[in-house]
């Protein structure tokens, strides 16, 4: 730990060596004067081990990260770098687990670095080695924040850059890169007017698309694929910014099986037949959850139904085909 | 009209409504005047467009060069305070919030009649025996405002401004006080007129209050919460301090009576310690006798002589404001409470012992005090401007 | 718990000193901070996620954008982590790398200026912020004078730097390196032996090399707690090796060490400048690119590459896939994310206003932090 270093020589490596053309095997870099006396204590937890551009990577086994952290801190690398997560899952011809958490160690004795990684998958927890060094808390918190990444023992495993509340983890692969929408201006009691969250907003419960739930496919993708298909049949993609986002949260429930804009009116006055005045205005809308009536189309159907509203010109996707066909459906209820 | 009317109420109002609005243009003209001198100071321009169209319309082309820009900046920031919303906090507190600013105004503005600005009858407005104690009493009033106004306002950065002042306040007025005792021992009076008139007589309190003088400037620095003490609006972390909700007119109060108690500590500072409006030693040269000897122009030359001292004062806050860092709260306290007050009490006991001793045996103690008084300053100038080794350098950190 | 004396304070986002979009919520006992808890995440752009979705040479502009006031050191890290994954690292020509050091010691110059006038107007010293500016805008005019831009500059490219000095740029560096030891003089005699600025600065946010190393603080805040330790000497890139300058250390870590490391740091990178101006007038005008592809596809590794930016150990992780143009996954190592971790250990048990003195010392721009 008191591993106050020298004046590092002159003669220091050059950090940038191309890579080696003949790739050394596990026991031979293990054997490495760099890492040797690190891997005696804790060899046998490093699984494999890679180099790359002069620099060493060693894959140690998850649950005995920690062990192999002190044995190297304990060698001298005393300052954590840097803590990186990464997600493998789109990466050509993975095999292995979703996620990997890289550690770049430094040795001020040494003046040179290593590198540790572990593998995990979305619900296995990583040990925390905030132990070891402070400075990973935040370091993990970020690899938690922007993958999902659990650190277990962590003192304070809380997001970081994105808000309390956030709905996914950005720097998954699967997060559409254009983002999600937060529900800033579906949810007004939480996401006050003029949009943001409100600090502190995650006591909000159920219908929330913005509370994180663990339930990953919540918010569901940006469609890259379906734009780059319409792209190919010679259309343009659709135009408005959210359309997508909007729609994966209009998606049909049981109770209320016309909530799906795909469907043409008819079809969902149809499926509404049964039900009472509010239902059938509900299928009379246009199912986007636009809100530029000022509710969702839930909301206003049933302030419709109720008389808090007597306006029928609200919706705007629906054009004239919705108004015309509130328009019936109140003059049906007069 | 009766001849005590005359002389009790119209004359004094006449002469306070002169007095008043002189000062209200020093104030306005020092707002710009310290945004000018900000500028030279620190490598940049400062306010130096508003008006100079009027200027240069108005006075012929050989003159302009010489008409400094900016000129009505000094009307239009008035204006401008007039002309804006006036934003009251939903949840501060109404009546006090609106207090708060107003409190502060009326003893600045009160002080201002018993002030004398010049020789009198003429350039004194009121002539009270007790003057320098009321002025004393008055501006320590002040403080409520800020306190009121910094809590009214129902922010915690304003009730933290509003506190650190009225501890900053109360701590300094002790010194300030106290600073004040080894002249009026020296004097022997209360009435500032008698006090410049003892220093034409004498010499200026300065040299035998040496210490008192510099107490008195440290502690008028703070009372007005200006650099290096103004930590009740240190914009740097308390955003602006106590009056961080408050918006035009409201805060160009707190602004109109910050520079006026500016002024009236200044006018103490220049009555006490550098023989207001007389510029004489030992009864020779400018006194108040010569100067009533030559009428009106007299008394006008004096009070011209006042304000040029006052106004030089108040470049001297600017000087400051330009120079220092600012304190931290409780090393402001430490060098109130550790070294100011009993310095001030030192002071006084020295000066007592020697006004005593020289009572006793007849020799003029201030003659002893100022040649200490000159020697303290003889010191300190060989000590400031002997040459000196350049600054330290992180490279001598290195090799420590 | 509250204690019944303590109060809760939000220092920030919106406040005059926390250096933008930083927002530390205070507990304090009076004025006496107990604890502190740094939030972040108000500029947070996902630039990571945009590193992964463009090409290599697409991202220079992007670096930019994280540390602002220091986006030649960000362009210098990611290109030249860049080219250590495709192995042409020795193949930089010798002006282009002499290019790349003046541009950044430049850049430290202008960043370290920034900090003391941001730092001295915080702890109530007005003067030196505008003289500090006063030469900054010489600098940027020198960087605009190169690059055409004054704050983003995206002045080098993966391979060499994208285009030859101007003429006469050479000269007008020269002149100002000769009249700027003069102005830290000045800036100095300001502050450095200020009564009150020592009041404010002498063993404030005191931190020892131990904790120093343990918290992850690098550039001038480890070097202010004794520990000599310079990327641009431990580890050389560039041509660093060739260049005369000394590591300023301080001794007790407090704020005033701080403050001289990096006054120092001035000096020394000033000096850098005046032998890099006649080492680039040795070299041949235009030999400013090394001969590789124009489309920048890097084989599949991964690498970490970290330079000595102005606040301290800048690193860049690259995973490439071999197969794509754009990086697999781009992880930045910002020396401000991590410097700024220690703040709730520095400041407790200190008063309000040392907390900003504190955040000024610490040096961070949160667009680095965020990212």
């Amino acid at each position: 730990m008191t591993d106050v270093p020298q004046q590092p020589s002159a003669t220091a490596p050059k950090p940038a060596a191309p890579a080696k053309p003949v790739a050394r095997s596990l026991d031979e870099i293990k054997r490495d004067p760099l890492v040797a006396r690190a891997c005696e204590r804790a060899g046998d937890a490093i699984i494999s081990a890679k180099e790359f551009a002069g620099e060493i990577s060693l894959t140690v086994d998850r649950e005995r990260i920690v062990e192999v952290a002190k044995a190297f801190r304990d060698d001298g690398f005393n300052y954590l770098v840097d803590l990186a997560g990464v997600d493998y899952s789109s990466y050509p011809n993975w095999t292995g687990d979703r996620f990997g958490v890289s550690y770049m160690l430094y040795s001020f004795s040494k003046n040179n670095r290593v590198r540790l990684k572990v593998t995990t998958d979305e619900n296995t927890p990583i040990p925390s080695v905030t132990s070891v060094w402070k400075t990973a808390n935040w370091h993990e918190r970020e690899t938690f924040d922007m993958f999902g990444i659990i650190f277990e023992g962590h003192p304070n495993l809380e997001r970081i850059l994105m808000w309390d509340g956030f709905n996914g983890h950005p720097l998954r692969k699967d997060f559409p890169i254009r983002g999600i929408d937060t529900g800033a201006r579906i949810y007004p009691e939480v996401f006050p007017e003029g949009g943001g969250p409100k600090a502190g907003s995650t006591g909000k419960d159920v219908k929330d698309v913005n509370i994180y739930k663990g339930d990953w496919p919540h918010y569901g993708t940006w469609p890259v694929a379906e734009i780059a298909a319409r792209a190919a049949e010679g259309g343009m993609p659709p135009a408005p910014e959210l359309a997508g986002v909007v729609a994966d949260t209009a998606k049909p429930t049981e109770e209320a099986p016309w909530h799906d804009p795909e469907k043409a009116l008819p079809e969902r006055m149809e499926l509404a037949r049964a039900g009472n005045l509010k239902d059938k205005l509900f299928a009379a809308m246009a199912q986007t959850d636009c809100t530029a009536c000022g509710w969702d189309c839930e909301g206003y159907a049933a302030a419709l139904a109720s008389g808090e509203t007597t306006d029928i010109t609200l919706c705007v996707p629906g054009e004239d085909e919705t108004e015309s066909m509130l328009k019936q459906l109140m003059a049906g209820k007069a | 009209m009766p001849e005590p009317l005359m002389r009790y109420l119209i004359w004094p109002l006449v002469k306070f409504l002169v007095a008043f609005l002189i000062v209200q243009v020093i104030v306005a003209a020092m707002n710009y005047i310290e945004r000018r001198l900000l500028g030279l100071m620190q490598a940049r321009l400062g306010p130096n467009r508003v008006g100079n169209e009027v200027f240069e319309k108005i006075t012929p082309r050989s003159l302009h060069r010489f008409i400094p820009g900016g000129l009505l900046q000094i009307i239009a920031d008035p204006i401008k305070f007039i002309l804006k919303e006036d934003i009251v906090p939903s949840s501060s507190e109404k009546v006090a919030y609106f207090l708060g600013p107003m409190l502060p105004l009326i003893p600045a503005f009160l002080v201002f009649c018993l002030i004398p600005y010049g020789p009198p009858p003429t350039f004194v407005v009121t002539h009270v025996n007790v003057g320098l104690l009321l002025i004393l009493a008055l501006t320590s009033t002040g403080v409520y405002g800020i306190i009121l106004g910094g809590w009214a306002s129902n922010n915690k950065y304003s009730l933290m401004g509003g506190l650190r002042s009225a501890a900053q306040m109360v701590s300094y007025e002790v010194p300030f006080g106290l600073s004040i005792v080894g002249v009026l021992m020296l004097c022997g009076s209360f009435d500032l007129v008698r006090i410049i008139n003892y220093q034409a007589d004498h010499i200026w309190n300065l040299f035998p209050q040496l210490i008192a003088a510099f107490i008195f400037l440290v502690a008028m620095n703070a009372e007005n919460n200006r650099t290096p003490f103004d930590l009740p609006e240190a914009e740097s972390e308390l955003v602006a301090g106590y009056h961080t909700e408050y918006s035009a007119m409201k805060f160009a109060f707190f602004m109109l009576a910050e520079y006026s108690s500016m002024i009236v500590n200044c006018c103490l500072m220049v009555s006490l310690f550098f023989g207001g409006w007389t510029l004489a030693i030992n009864g020779y040269g400018l006194t108040t006798g010569v100067l009533r000897g030559w009428g009106l122009a007299g008394g006008i030359l004096g009070a011209v002589i006042f304000i040029s001292k006052v106004m030089l004062f108040m470049l001297m806050y600017i000087w400051f404001r330009a120079t220092f860092p600012r304190f931290r709260f409780d090393q402001l306290m430490d060098l109130g409470w550790k070294w100011m007050i009993p310095l001030a009490l030192a002071n006084i006991a020295v000066t007592a012992v020697v006004v005593l001793l020289g009572l006793q045996f007849n020799f003029q103690g201030e003659v002893v005090l100022s040649i200490a008084g000159a020697a303290i300053i003889a010191f300190t100038l060989f000590l400031l401007l002997r040459p000196r080794a350049k600054v330290i350098h992180a490279r001598r950190v290195s090799e420590a | 718990m509250f204690d019944v004396h303590e109060m809760e304070v939000n220092f920030g986002p919106q406040h005059p000193s926390t250096h933008g979009v930083l927002r530390v919520i205070l507990k304090i006992d009076g004025e006496r901070i107990v604890d502190a808890k740094p939030i972040i995440g108000y500029l947070h752009r996902g630039t990571e996620k945009l590193f992964e979705n463009m090409s290599y040479p697409m991202c220079i502009p992007h670096t930019d954008r994280m540390d602002y006031v220091a986006s030649a050191t960000n362009n210098l890290g990611f290109v030249e982590t860049v080219e250590k994954l495709m192995g042409i690292t020795k193949q930089i020509p010798k002006r282009a790398q002499l290019m790349r050091v003046m541009l950044s010691e430049l850049q430290r110059l202008s960043s370290h200026l920034l900090w003391l006038a941001t730092h001295a107007i915080d702890i109530g010293a007005m003067t030196p912020f505008f003289y500090c500016f006063r030469e900054r805008e010489q600098i940027l005019d020198l960087f605009e004078e190169y690059c055409g831009a004054r704050l983003t500059l995206n002045c080098m490219r993966i391979g060499g730097m994208p285009e030859d000095l101007p003429p006469g740029w050479l000269d007008d560096v020269e002149a100002f390196v000769d009249k700027f030891d003069a102005a830290i003089d000045e800036y100095e005699s300001l502050l450095t032996n200020n009564r009150i600025w020592k009041k404010r600065t002498v063993g404030i946010g005191v931190i020892s090399p131990e904790e120093a190393i343990d918290w992850g603080i690098t550039g001038p805040p480890l070097r202010g707690s004794g520990v000599e330790w310079d990327l641009r000497r431990a580890q050389p890139y560039e041509c660093y090796p060739e260049l005369q300058f000394e590591i300023p250390i301080g001794k007790n870590g407090d704020t005033y060490d701080r403050y001289l490391v990096r006054m120092e740091e001035m000096r020394q990178s000033n000096w850098i400048l005046k032998q890099c101006i006649p080492l680039v007038k040795a070299t041949p005008a235009g030999d400013i690119k090394a001969k590789i592809s124009r489309v920048v596809r890097p084989p599949e590794g991964e690498v970490y590459h970290s330079i000595e930016s102005p606040k301290g150990e800048l690193g860049y992780y690259i995973i490439a896939d071999g197969k794509t143009q754009n990086a697999y996954r781009c992880h930045v190592r910002p020396p401000s994310f991590v410097n700024l971790q220690a703040l709730p250990a520095m400041a407790k048990g200190h008063l309000v206003s040392d907390l900003v003195a504190l955040i000024g010392t610490i040096d961070i721009v949160l667009g680095e932090v965020d990212r």
